[in-house]
């Protein structure tokens, strides 16, 4: 725990390789095999998603995972307690790029949340959710008792508190919402008191009533409204829920075959290159399909929490368990969203959907992640 | 810490387990439902029509032709700026800014702007290049010859089926067969995608050749429209028939319409007179009196009939003749058409041998042509007959008939005395295979060979020396015979003033190739018809013979008395093939060189080209573009031929 950054030089000028390769070979690389398989299933269905729009969308996709592989390499080669140490910092400047996004950001779909940098789209949320962790994750890593207390609690939440703030204002509600399991997860593992964790779901369910009453926009409350009765109009709110479900439906066991799903081809279903990917693969390969994809998701959640598992310090496993919850979350609310289980919103599915910083930010997730498995040795 | 990592994984599980319970749900048990939801949202059916088939004369000149031509369509939500769109569009279709700005701004996704577009309108509307207007080609039926023989061709509608004429008779055979399909929809512009269709799949519509030759129709369109401005009558029409096979080489009725624009006329325009208005034939029913005493050998041709000084009266009515005769031969009773000499010679008929003559002439019934709308006449049954029904008959009144029905009846006269069907469909094309439709076999004979022959003479003396000398044609032995009904008022009587003028024969009398009925419906003046229809017949049939190839015959003295009966087959041979050179067609001479054709439209080219004694091969439709020979070549060179490149008006 208390180790020095100049103890850890030594992964790139230690005089046995040999350790270093053996500890190189140890590493979970499931895990990238895994994200590197989704990646690659992603650009094929987004290349299918996307044959009826004015553009493929497949090869600028192939630039993101390029640079997110990139992303991954230097998360990799950063000891992630340099990474943690630079917390406050980073989390600084994410922040102010939110705010930055809430003066000068693009809109899209309902929401501010886009900022322009050159020809290329940045969105400083996903960026807060890494900074975000890793202040939790050095925050919660100093406590070092049995309990972590309400006051800390409270500190922790107004962590997370700040840039769930930041990006409500920006009215994406979804995006806000990602930051509550963060939190949740980390706090779990680092140790409240059930009752807390309990009274804490509660204060969430008052929070959600008050967001409704005073803080949600009218299209956001028509978008629950809609999940609760779908069938009400069906041509307007209630039209991505149903695509969805007649996408996912008429998929069946094998699917309509690659290219095939006419739901995605005849454009009825919307965002299908981004938050409904997983209803075009449902469409086009089938129950058997998406069970697959959804091992692979598995295969990456199983491979982080193996290294969550032997990992020695409390930051590393902090840091893989927000990690690993913000992945989580990200993919079992998004296919049950387009399962038609929880209310629609614009959260993107990790590594399979397009989009430029989400992308990006999972390798940079996923190289911390195996940074730490290799270094499990060296940091004890 | 362990365990709630432990309790972190499990959390997930569950999640995932429930997700999978519900894909499970969605995609197996209910399955089927969710498929049905796909399909009926995603399928339309359409029904798709082939194009329909080509309309082409007797030469293979086009008649009707289906085109293709664009129709604009809106998306509203991609339109973005209404107003200034709206401006250029109504500019570019000459319409109310309001009403392109009401489709602009419509609520629909996809709604139609403007069908069926004329090119220059469709090219300029391309130029605006407008974001959120698109376009789809689509067929439109054209008729490229304009009012030529509007009644005849029809016209289609925008469900693209034929309302009138030939385009509603064949429709069945022209539209080919509709296809029923289920095609996929987008969902946003309802766009319809269907990969690997096309519409060839359907059965295309079969071309129908026509027996009616463009530029015989144009001739006949031509003599019959300046007949019309000469005499100032309301109305005329013209029938061409070919005797031996009914095959109608023109049929015209004046004033025309544009099927291009059929809804810019009032539907009474559309009517073709020729088959639909029935008139009282008058003199010309004089033929079918004398066949029928002929035949019955009641009266000799060189019998004398005492004309009684020009009147007859029945019962309280005094009918007069239009000169005093006194003693006529029947022949001359035919050729100077004297009602009183016609009266008495049908009175010798019993009535019921009367009617049947009528009735085995065609009167009564429709002839069968492949035409909508055909009028059967009126003839009255025997046993309805007023005392005097006969004498009226016997000069052509209490009858009336169509145009083609005394046309057809003349025909039987001409052919050896069989009734033919006539006819406008030569065959049909289908896809390569020539089909002929079916029809009835001819009827007959009406009467026997020595009293066709006889007849014939008759109907020779009546062009030679009797009333209708006007309807002589130079160089050709023309047989026929002119009638002046007075018009019948609604009610009772007869108009004094009104007058139907008409001329009905067939040449060369000996060996008929055409046989026509020239219509004028009350022309003002002079209104015999020896005086104004007679000269119709000549004019037209001057022009017309020598492009049909007719040879000229008999060209010698008129015979002084009537010849005995010898057949046509027996004439000496010398006869029919000597060459007299045809008296130069009016307009013809004009020129000496393949006039210059560009930038004509087709029914000006061709009217030209008559003149000129060529036949034009036309492609394509639209102005003339090109032409071969090219213009200033002597005539000889082209060798009776010339072929006219049609294109859209640059």
């Amino acid at each position: 725990m208390r180790s020095t950054s100049a103890k850890l030089t030594t992964l790139a000028t230690s005089p046995d390789e040999q350790v270093t390769v053996r500890h190189l070979a140890g590493v979970r690389w499931g895990l990238l095999a895994s994200a590197l398989l989704l990646a690659v299933v992603g650009l094929a269905t987004i290349h299918s998603a996307s044959s009826e729009l004015a553009l493929d969308y497949l090869p600028r996709q192939a630039l993101r995972i390029i640079l997110g592989l990139v992303a991954c390499a230097v998360a990799f080669s950063l000891d992630y307690q340099v990474l943690t140490k630079f917390a406050a910092p980073i989390y600084a400047g994410a922040m102010l790029l939110l705010i930055a996004v809430l003066m000068i950001g693009a809109e899209a779909g309902g929401a501010r949340s886009w900022l322009r940098v050159g020809a290329a789209q940045l969105q400083p949320s996903d960026l807060a959710k890494i900074a975000t962790i890793l202040l939790l994750a050095r925050y919660l890593a100093g406590i070092n008792r049995r309990f972590v207390r309400v006051p800390q609690i409270l500190t922790a939440c107004g962590i997370i508190g700040l840039p769930v703030l930041l990006v409500a204002l920006e009215r994406d509600l979804g995006g806000a919402a990602m930051f509550v399991p963060i939190l949740a997860g980390m706090l779990l593992v680092s140790g409240v008191k059930w009752r807390v964790l309990v009274a804490g779901a509660l204060v969430l369910l008052l929070a959600g009533a008050l967001l409704w009453n005073f803080a949600m926009l009218d299209y956001q409350r028509t978008r629950v409204k809609t999940f609760l009765s779908p069938g009400s109009d069906p041509l307007n709110t209630g039209y991505q829920l149903q695509q969805s479900k007649i996408a996912v439906g008429s998929g069946m066991l094998i699917g309509r075959g690659y290219m095939q799903g006419t739901q995605s081809q005849l454009r009825f279903l919307p965002a299908r290159h981004t938050d409904f990917i997983f209803a075009v693969l449902a469409e086009e390969w089938g129950f058997v399909g998406v069970l697959t994809v959804l091992a692979l998701f598995s295969s990456y959640a199983m491979n982080g929490f193996a290294v969550a598992l032997r990992a020695r310090d409390r930051t590393a496993i902090l840091l893989v368990v927000g990690f690993l919850s913000l992945f989580s979350f990200h993919v079992l609310y998004n296919t049950a969203m387009v399962v038609g289980l929880v209310p629609i919103t614009g959260i993107p599915l990790p590594f399979l959907s397009y989009g430029g910083s989400f992308i990006v930010a999972n390798f940079f997730a996923a190289g911390t992640i195996l940074g730490i498995d290799f270094r499990r040795y060296v940091n004890r | 810490m362990n365990i709630r990592l432990a309790a972190f994984l499990i959390a997930m599980a569950l999640w995932t387990a429930v997700i999978s319970a519900r894909l499970v749900e969605l995609q197996v048990v209910e399955h089927e439902a969710y498929a049905k939801r796909a399909l009926d949202q995603q399928q339309k059916t359409v029904e798709l029509a082939p194009p329909r088939g080509t309309l082409f004369d007797a030469r293979g000149r086009k008649l009707a032709v289906s085109v293709a031509v664009d129709s604009a369509y809106v998306l509203p939500h991609e339109v973005a700026d209404a107003e200034a769109a709206a401006q250029r569009i109504a500019e570019v279709l000459g319409w109310s800014k309001k009403t392109v700005l009401a489709r602009l701004t419509d609520d629909r996704r996809w709604l139609w702007l403007a069908r069926q577009l004329d090119p220059p309108a469709a090219d300029a509307l391309h130029a605006l290049d407008l974001e959120g207007v698109n376009f789809v080609s689509e067929s439109k039926r054209f008729y490229p010859l304009e009012e030529m023989a509007g009644p005849v061709l029809g016209f289609v509608g925008t469900d693209h089926s034929g309302l009138a004429g030939l385009e509603a008779t064949y429709d069945s055979v022209v539209s080919g067969e509709p296809v029923r399909r289920k095609l996929l929809r987008d969902a946003l512009d309802g766009r319809v995608v269907a990969p690997g269709f096309s519409f060839i799949d359907a059965a295309p519509g079969a071309d129908l050749h026509l027996t009616l030759d463009a530029t015989v129709q144009y001739v006949v369109e031509d003599e019959l429209g300046r007949a019309l401005d000469a005499t100032g009558a309301k109305s005329g029409v013209v029938v061409m028939l070919r005797p031996e096979t009914g095959a109608v080489l023109a049929m015209a009725s004046l004033p025309a319409f544009d099927p291009n624009r059929f809804g810019a006329y009032d539907s009474s325009q559309w009517k073709n007179a020729a088959i639909e208005s029935a008139y009282e034939p008058g003199s010309t029913f004089k033929a079918v009196v004398a066949s029928a005493v002929l035949d019955r050998n009641l009266v000799d041709p060189m019998d004398v009939i005492d004309c009684e000084q020009g009147a007859i009266t029945l019962g309280s009515t005094r009918i007069g003749d239009h000169k005093r005769f006194g003693k006529l031969t029947f022949r001359e009773v035919v050729a100077r058409s004297s009602n009183v000499g016609a009266i008495k010679t049908g009175l010798l008929l019993e009535r019921s041998d009367f009617y049947d003559a009528v009735r085995r002439f065609g009167f009564g019934d429709g002839t069968g042509i492949d035409l909508p709308g055909e009028s059967a006449g009126i003839v009255r049954p025997v046993e309805r007959w007023s005392k005097y029904e006969a004498a009226y008959l016997s000069i052509g009144q209490g009858v009336s008939v169509t145009p083609l029905q005394l046309a057809r009846a003349f025909g039987a006269l001409a052919n050896g005395g069989y009734l033919v069907e006539p006819h406008l469909v030569g065959f049909i094309d289908r896809g390569g295979r020539r089909l002929s439709p079916e029809r009835s076999a001819p009827s007959g004979p009406i009467a026997g060979a020595s009293t066709l022959r006889s007849l014939t003479r008759l109907l020779e003396a009546v062009v030679e020396e009797g009333g209708g000398t006007a309807a002589a044609v130079a160089g050709y032995r023309v047989a026929g015979k002119t009638g002046t009904a007075q018009k019948a008022q609604p009610g009772a009587g007869y108009f004094a003033d009104r007058h139907v003028a008409s001329f009905v024969g067939f040449v060369p009398s000996r060996a008929p190739e055409v046989v026509a009925l020239v219509i004028l419906d009350e022309p003002k003046g002079k209104y015999y018809g020896g005086e104004v229809a007679a000269p119709v017949f000549s004019a037209i049939m001057t022009r017309v013979l020598p492009y049909l190839g007719v040879a000229p015959g008999v060209a010698e003295p008129p015979p002084g008395r009537f010849e005995p009966a010898s057949p046509v087959a027996e004439s000496p041979p010398a006869l029919l093939v000597r060459t007299v050179p045809p008296e130069p067609v009016e307009g013809a001479g004009t020129y000496d060189s393949v006039p210059d054709l560009r930038g004509l439209t087709a029914r000006e080219a061709i009217g030209e080209l008559a003149r000129a004694g060529l036949v034009p091969t036309l492609h394509g439709s639209g102005f003339v573009e090109a032409q071969v020979p090219l213009p200033g070549q002597p005539l000889e060179q082209a060798g009776g031929k010339v072929e006219l490149w049609l294109g859209a008006r640059s």
